[in-house]
């Protein structure tokens, strides 16, 4: 007999699936734009890609974070877990130079 | 009922508060005096941590969840200022941390509720599962058999039914 709590128990929904991919995206971001914020002045004049290239790289990759974490809930801490997910898969991007 | 057991109905169940149902001191005295067992621990939603180790964890990580989305708004803002576009990255950023919460929140309001109808459900099946041990006392009836859910199944629907005056008190 299962007596645990529903919310934090394993499996796939589309509000998770949903979350985690905002998540992993937020991680995606934060990789993006650490170094505008860290070095404001050096990075000002650096070529960027368009928003829109941005914002559809950054949900692309994250489906990928997304489906791995769909099965886990929609709690802070298994968010943080999206979010380092999101800014992994990017950093891996950006080390093999696919931006 | 012989023995005077008290098992609340369906109709009796369904209008307690969950409140009621939550306060776990007068659910564990109900439960006793019925002679109900307790759930059966499976390992699975149990943590070697304490509960209070476990808040303070999720409060941690919600800060910095926050965290991340300010940093990733404050950063689109920045390239915005330089590049006119980045103002409707801007935009869905705040719109996308917005979802995140909101979805934080209604899962929890959801999952409450899910967890209040499911204890109800869980209570009654293991109210039935007691009465059948105590109905076949000297004939055992093997658990695993069809004919234990039968019975089982008989138990809860007899429990079920208002037109059935020796089913409990109201």
């Amino acid at each position: 007999m299962n007596s645990g709590d529903p919310h934090l128990e394993l499996g796939e929904s589309l509000p998770r699936f949903l979350c985690h991919w905002l998540a992993a995206c937020f991680g995606h971001f934060l990789m993006v734009l650490l170094p505008l914020i860290t070095d404001w002045a050096d990075v000002r004049d650096a070529t960027w890609p368009a928003w829109w290239s941005l914002l559809l790289f950054a949900a692309a990759t994250s489906l990928i974070a997304a489906v791995i974490n769909a099965n886990l809930p929609v709690t802070p801490r298994e968010m943080i877990k999206s979010v380092a997910l999101g800014f992994a898969l990017n950093a891996t991007g950006t080390m093999l130079r696919l931006s | 009922m012989p023995g005077g057991v008290f098992v609340p109905r369906l109709q009796t169940a369904s209008a307690l508060p969950s409140r009621l149902l939550h306060g776990l001191p007068l659910r564990r005295e109900c439960d006793r005096q019925a002679g109900v067992p307790s759930p059966i621990p499976n390992g699975l939603h149990q943590s070697r941590w304490s509960k209070r180790i476990g808040q303070s964890i999720e409060l941690v990580c919600f800060l910095a969840l926050i965290a991340v989305f300010v940093t990733v708004i404050y950063g689109f803002w920045l390239r915005a200022i330089w590049a006119q576009g980045y103002f409707l990255a801007v935009a869905l950023t705040i719109l996308g941390a917005f979802v995140v919460l909101i979805g934080l929140a209604q899962q929890a309001v959801a999952a409450r509720d899910v967890a209040t109808w499911r204890e109800m459900a869980e209570w009654q099946i293991r109210a039935a599962r007691a009465r059948v041990a105590g109905a076949d006392a000297e004939d055992v009836v093997d658990p695993d058999s069809a004919a234990y859910y039968e019975m089982l199944i008989g138990t809860l629907v007899h429990h079920a039914d208002p037109a059935d005056p020796v089913a409990g008190p109201r």
